[in-house]
């Protein structure tokens, strides 16, 4: 017997598998396969065949993404800028460490650390960015699927490059640790920074790979993720320092306190009602 | 806002637009659009048929096959990436509107950058239509 839930299922994989992303625009193909489906049901056919020709009139899921793919653009402004800087960054910390390196004032293992950690934080800097940019264009109703579709891209490809970079740099850490001071792990508020980063970037890329919530979800999961690396990185160091009695006071504060306040802030705006469907 | 579908033109307006006599429309299938010409009018027509109200991609693909006699006929799949590209262009917005049983329609409807677009695509179209019609006057295919 035809069971319609479990043919749009299929459908859904099968488009899924061709590569045509959900929610946008997955979504809105199927509430298209709905409506033709309903309509040929109510003029008379039996529901598997009108399946069947709903799917067929709507195309295969190969011509259905190639024609998506003629319409995909180079990376928006704000990926390219982002892109650029980071690779900018990434290359300016190798460059300068390096003369440390050859001088022999840094050995290799802590060189590999600190340039990895660094590109990893960087990168979730980036893909923090992206949601800013996601909650702003939402914000202000210029949210194409266009736009949309490369926020997405760069979110996916820099949150694994992130997550990668972040846990090689951690485990190079961990070593260094070992050799330097005799065991791998001492609960320093630097580790559990960047321990708990690790944990949120494989929750982010895990969620993306099996597109458990929403674009926005993920999208406000990096925001988020620009909460913890800067409480990893330049909170975890303020931390160290007052307790070595470097006498930082709060002047050294305030400056984290306004840009993790602003991200409360856009925190706030992406979570505010929109017209997106989840994706199911 | 008002939405397009419902004032149902007949088929004989579209026929007195463009006609065709009674020979040709029975002896000859009418002549399939080639797909440059169906991809350069896809724009306009969209354009066109929202300045009239807001409308979803199902209703504007049941709505150019009855305003053309079914001559013209789009891939269902082909009107999306179209769509998207309008809105990107920044010509048409769109919102998810609930409908009966829960389900969700995504309805677009014309922004001011796309009836700009419109009135440069009009004045296009009018140009090559009345050049042609000048150089067909008089002439029998």
């Amino acid at each position: 017997m035809f069971n319609l839930e479990r043919a749009f299922s299929d459908w859904r994989r099968a488009m899924l598998a061709a590569g045509v992303k959900a929610p946008v625009p997955l979504e809105e193909l199927e509430s298209h396969l709905r409506e033709d489906f309903l309509k040929l049901v109510s003029a008379g056919k039996p529901e598997a065949e009108a399946f069947q020709l709903a799917v067929s009139r709507l195309g295969n899921p190969a011509s259905v993404r190639m024609e998506f793919d003629k319409i995909k653009r180079t990376p928006i402004t704000p990926v390219k800028i982002g892109s650029t800087l980071w690779i900018a960054a990434t290359i300016l910390t190798a460059a300068l460490l390096s003369r440390r390196l050859f001088n022999g004032r840094l050995d290799l293992v802590l060189y590999a650390h600190i340039v990895t950690v660094t590109a990893g934080y960087c990168a979730v800097y980036l893909i923090g960015s992206f949601g800013i940019c996601y909650v702003c264009y939402r914000s202000f109703h210029a949210l194409s699927p266009v736009r949309q579709q490369s926020l997405d891209h760069a979110v996916q490809l820099f949150s694994y490059l992130a997550t990668a970079l972040v846990i090689v740099g951690t485990v190079l850490g961990m070593i260094w640790s070992k050799q330097h001071w005799g065991k791998y792990w001492g609960w320093d508020p630097r580790e559990i920074g960047a321990l708990s980063l690790s944990v949120w970037l494989v929750a982010l890329t895990a969620m993306q790979r099996f597109r458990q919530k929403s674009d926005r979800a993920t999208m406000l999961m990096c925001i988020g993720a620009n909460v913890i690396v800067s409480l990893a990185w330049f909170g975890a160091n303020i931390i160290v320092n007052n307790s070595a009695k470097h006498g930082y006071g709060l002047g050294h504060y305030w400056p984290l306190g306004v840009f993790l306040a602003l991200q409360f802030c856009f925190l706030i705006m992406g979570f505010a009602p929109s017209d997106e469907v989840p994706a199911s | 806002m008002e939405r397009i579908g419902e004032p149902a033109k007949p088929a004989a307006v579209v026929k007195a637009t463009f006609p065709l006599d009674i020979h040709s429309a029975n002896m000859h299938s009418p002549a399939t659009m080639t797909k440059e010409l169906v991809a350069a009018s896809t724009e306009p027509l969209i354009l066109s048929l929202l300045s009239r109200g807001e409308s979803y991609g199902y209703e504007l693909i049941q709505e150019i096959k009855r305003l053309s006699g079914d001559k013209l006929k789009w891939t269902d799949g082909m009107l999306y990436p179209v769509l998207h590209r309008m809105e990107d262009n920044g010509w048409i917005k769109s919102r998810w509107v609930e409908v009966e049983s829960g389900r969700k329609r995504k309805y677009y409807s014309l922004k001011k950058d796309g009836r700009q677009a419109l009135q440069e695509k009009r004045e296009q179209w009018t140009v090559i239509y009345s050049v042609l019609r000048g150089l067909w006057k008089g002439q029998h295919v």
